[in-house]
């Protein structure tokens, strides 16, 4: 039995459908994140399961039990299904102490006073803000607020945890803080916990599982690594290459060579391909190449297979150096550890992990899975075999 | 997997489910029910009279028989129309009162404005001395019923001719005062601008002082010269108060009836207000109504032209929530006479008619200004068949006693419920904006505003004279004040306790409502406790205004519903000056009281009350 199951839930704000059928599975004990771009309905999703917002369609099942109905319009209290919700904004009452924000949900269930002060205390103790029980929220830093807000959740022991983008108000150091606290937490509380956020790295750094959210709809549900390394579409790439993790792009084209191999010709490099070939059109097709800054390597000395380029800005951030380099014309960014001792103008060689690459349709940006280069063939443009002509591609394939 | 599955059976059910449902899921959101029971309660309280005056306008009644022999009980017909505003009669009944009552509501309007953000602008943005002195004096005529100052302006200024006895002045000078200057358009218009200069004090101000300076330093930085930066900066940002401000006044202006009762009445100068309430007291109701409503007609021209006008200014933000220090304008040499005639001023206006008004109430004989003319007989003196017709001293008086009751009774019952009525109307108003129930309860309860207070006591007279469906004949009972209080005051504390409620973010319910809390206790101990301030400040101003009221209930009360202002006005039409004077005196005491002890105790603002931020 999953702890959430969403069958094709629609809903709609003023005449704007916000979202556009949803399904989803959670199981128990998952930590799942809705991840997307502002406005993209997954903030509203986390407030039809905790039942502030009413589902025009489809069915919301928690751990079972039917809680929301669009076609019969059932919506059932959200204090009945179960679960609790941690607001983007905390939410805490500011004319409450710490103790009775925290006591507000067990007061209501008319718990005896001894129980509530045990369990009150319990939860402090869990987010380790015990000795502030007598202060008020507006004498506590953003960071004791956000603890405050999760012990006021879960101190009635909830079986599912909702999290709206808890980390967004704090500052940098704290959110790294208060993300190692999260992970804990989720451990020593084995409750399922949805959570959204729209920072990539939060949600990969969390999550058992990620769905990818474009305009009411999910487009990928994954495990982080999998989201990281293959995302379904060319937008997905782009989205989790934003953020401080540009993803590198590379227009090219799908070419057949005399022996009945494929090829892939690009203005920075070709190679041969493996993999599911013949899922692919017979003609040559536009393509598109992405690489992560990560899994370029950049040498000073050329060895077999390295791809001739010319460094052009270089951006020292201490533990590591991103370098933009110039090479077939286009402009790519590389991410060295540590610091790189480049300046611009000089020239350096480029080796792509060719594991992390992949290859999205031209005109659908849907990824070609299975099709991976043919190992060990990647190859700087000058020593490519098949010659290719720049012109050409520039007429055939769509900008973007 | 659903345990139970609620669609089972044929196509039909599953569609009465849905509908059931969906009722049910609507009627179980808070901000529906009280929507849906406060358009009920504005409906018959606003609308319905209303529209039943108007038909009414429309129909023969059974005392027209008196006038003409054309009468034909509960037909229809346009002769009380055409009576009010084409007939030999018309000019006196309608066109004349109406051009007085314009031109006196525009000249206060101009008057108060350039009063009020002179003021306010002077104690908001300059380096000007002892401003905490002045905002206090400048809020004194506020407390104060309108027509205190037009009786203060009469003891002072009243002649022989017409007013019986002589003035301060006439005895002091012993010149009679020329009849324009004692009675009709100049005091009227003098007595309400000092009174009514009041909001544009306290909504311009507020403005002004939660505006960013550093919007004014920006243009400077740009290079703009002072005179352009209030032009182009402060004025335009100012406008939608400003016109709220105007918009306030001239209806208020254009239906008081107290000042024009005191200073027109003696010289036959007629508004429509005091117009209506004689014709009332003449038994023409029918034409009463038409004139009620006329007035209200103009009243809503002036709001649609106001809404014209601001439109789509009102989204401008002029709070920053960053409170930056405020750069003051030096007003240099200017600095020391402007303070002096500032204050000088306003202890002319607020606290001199009071001292003559207090002066007043210790002499034995009016305009008698020596030692032993002195006495306390109009306070605690017994009945003396010579003097005001054996009416005894105020504090041994039964009916002031009455009155005194009837006044805190209404003020307060009045001010509990209309603060409270007003937090729940705003709760639907602010939580509902997305919704059609909250935005109409938003527009309908605005409504009143447009209503001259004695329209609507002109209508509730008609409505509440009978029992009728579930409720019993009000008229003749102080819960029929109460009421009239209450619905009045809906335009302001609805909006005060929307605004409020607004303030209060909408996750901090919803985090109540997670751990299982009810909408009673959410309301309870999230929404009232955080609402305290501005529903104190609601219950101060509804307090304030009813213990002051004339207009609203002049018409209203009986002998046995007689409350302070009704008394003091019925002394005035007496001539019993000093008796007048005494429960003036007492009256205005305890709104003092009462607005001390709120502002200070409970942080109350006045300016919410009225509309400002």
């Amino acid at each position: 039995m999953s702890a959430i199951e969403l069958r094709n839930v629609t809903v709609n704000i003023g005449s704007k459908q916000v979202l556009r059928g949803i399904d989803l599975q959670v199981e128990k004990g998952e930590f799942m994140t809705f991840l997307g771009p502002s406005g993209c309905g997954k903030t509203t999703l986390l407030r039809t399961i905790a039942g502030l917002q009413q589902a025009d369609g489809g069915t919301i099942v928690l751990s079972g039990r039917e809680v929301a109905n669009g076609e019969t319009a059932y919506h059932l209290d959200s204090s009945k299904r179960g679960l609790n919700l941690v607001f983007q904004s905390y939410a805490l009452w500011p004319h409450m102490t710490v103790f009775d924000n925290v006591a507000f949900g067990l007061r209501i269930r008319r718990q005896s006073k001894s129980e509530i002060r045990q369990k009150v205390m319990a939860a402090l103790d869990k987010v380790r803000i015990s000795e502030l029980e007598t202060r008020y929220p507006g004498e506590l830093s953003g960071g004791q607020q956000q603890r405050v807000a999760i012990a006021r959740a879960i101190v009635t022991e909830p079986e599912l945890l909702l999290l709206d983008e808890p980390l967004s108000n704090l500052d940098a150091r704290l959110r790294v803080e208060m993300r190692a606290e999260l992970k804990r937490l989720h451990r020593e509380l084995g409750a399922t916990i949805i959570y959204v956020t729209h920072d990539q790295q939060e949600a990969l750094t969390l999550s058992s599982r990620i769905a990818v959210f474009f305009e009411g709809k999910i487009v990928q549900v994954d495990r982080p690594q999998a989201l990281y390394r293959r995302p379904a579409t060319l937008r997905i790439a782009d989205f989790f290459g934003s953020g401080g993790m540009e993803m590198n792009h590379v227009d090219g084209r799908i070419l057949f060579a005399g022996d009945g191999s494929l090829y892939l010709s690009s203005p920075v490099c070709s190679f041969a391909l493996e993999g599911r070939l013949n899922a692919l059109p017979d003609k040559g097709m536009a393509v598109t190449m992405t690489i992560k800054p990560e899994h370029i390597r950049l040498q000073r000395h050329f060895v077999p297979g390295a791809i001739a380029c010319e460094v052009d800005t270089v951006f020292p951030a201490g533990s590591e150096t991103t370098v933009t380099v110039l090479a077939g014309g286009r402009l790519l960014t590389v991410r060295l550890l540590g610091d790189a001792d480049y300046d611009r103008g000089d020239t350096a060689y480029l080796l792509l992990r060719e594991e992390h690459l992949n290859l999205y349709h031209g005109d659908t940006g849907e990824l070609l899975d299975g099709v991976r280069p043919a190992s060990l063939s990647v190859t700087n443009h000058a020593s490519n075999p098949i010659s290719y002509d720049q012109n050409h591609l520039l007429a055939e394939v769509p900008t973007r | 997997m659903s345990d139970k599955p609620i669609i089972t059976l044929s196509q039909t059910k599953p569609r009465r489910i849905k509908q059931w449902n969906r009722l049910y899921g609507w009627l179980r959101s808070p901000v529906h029910v009280i929507g849906l029971v406060g358009l009920l309660f504005l409906a018959y309280t606003i609308i319905w009279p209303v529209i039943n005056i108007l038909l009414t306008t429309f129909v023969w009644k059974t005392q027209d028989m008196r006038i003409t022999a054309e009468t034909n009980p509960g037909h229809f017909t346009l002769y009380h129309w055409q009576r009010v505003l084409a007939s030999d009669m018309s000019l006196s009944l309608f066109y004349k009162p109406v051009l007085h009552a314009g031109a006196v509501a525009f000249v206060v309007s101009i008057l108060s404005m350039l009063l009020g953000c002179g003021l306010a602008w002077l104690v908001t943005r300059t380096d000007l001395p002892f401003k905490k002195a002045i905002a206090f004096l400048a809020v004194i005529p506020y407390l104060l019923p309108s027509w205190v100052i037009a009786q203060a302006w009469l003891t002072f200024f009243k002649n022989d001719k017409i007013g019986g006895t002589p003035g301060i002045w006439q005895s002091l000078t012993h010149m009679q005062t020329p009849d324009t200057l004692a009675y009709g358009f100049v005091p009227i218009v003098i007595s309400l601008s000092i009174h009514d200069s009041v909001y544009f004090f306290l909504l311009v101000g507020a403005a002004l002082s939660s505006m960013n300076t550093q919007l004014e330093e920006a243009a400077s930085m740009n290079g703009a010269g002072r005179w352009t930066i209030i032009r182009q900066i402060v004025f335009p940002l100012m406008l939608p108060a400003i016109l709220s401000g105007f918009i306030l006044t001239f209806t208020r202006a254009i239906s008081s009836y107290g000042v024009p009762a005191i200073l027109g009445t003696p010289v036959d100068f007629y508004m429509i207000s005091t117009m209506l309430y004689s014709s009332m007291r003449a038994r023409l109701t029918t034409e009463a109504h038409v004139l009620s409503l006329m007035l209200m007609l103009i009243s809503m021209l002036m709001i649609y032209w106001n809404s014209q006008v601001v439109g789509r200014q009102r989204s401008f933000v002029t709070i920053t929530g960053k409170d930056n220090p405020r750069t003051l304008q030096s007003l240099g040499r200017w600095r020391k006479p402007t303070a002096l005639l500032t204050i000088g001023s306003m202890i002319l206006v607020s606290v001199v008619p009071l001292l003559i008004l207090l002066v007043q109430t210790f002499m034995l004989r009016e305009g008698v200004y020596s030692w032993d003319n002195l006495t306390l007989h109009y306070w605690i003196g017994g009945s003396i068949s010579d003097i005001n017709s054996g009416e005894k001293g105020v504090l041994q008086n039964p009916i002031f006693l009455l009155a005194l009751r009837n006044s805190l009774l209404i003020a307060a019952f009045s001010a509990v419920l209309a603060a409270l009525l007003g937090l729940l109307l705003g709760y639907a108003v602010a939580r509902g904006r997305q919704t059609w129930i909250g935005r109409t309860v938003d527009q309908v309860s605005f409504l009143p505003y447009l209503m001259p207070g004695i329209s609507l006591s002109a209508i509730y007279i008609t409505m509440f004279a009978r029992p009728h469906w579930i409720i019993p004949a009000l008229y003749g009972t102080v819960w029929l004040i109460i009421l009239i209080t209450v619905v009045k005051e809906l335009p302001f504390t609805v909006k005060a306790g929307g605004a409020a409620v607004m303030q209060v973010g909408g996750e901090l319910e919803e985090a109540a409502q997670m751990n299982g809390a009810s909408w009673w206790t959410r309301f309870k101990r999230i929404v009232l406790p955080l609402n305290r301030k501005s529903l104190l400040s609601a219950f101060l101003i509804v307090f304030i205004g009813a213990m002051k009221e004339t207009e609203l209930i002049i018409m209203l009360v009986t002998p046995r519903t007689e409350t302070l202002t009704t008394l003091t006005f019925a002394y005035v039409e007496k001539g019993y000056t000093q008796l007048t004077n005494v429960v003036l005196m007492i009256m205005i005491s305890i709104v003092i009281l009462v607005y001390a002890l709120a502002t200070r105790y409970g942080k109350a603002d006045l300016t919410t009350g009225i509309g400002g931020q």
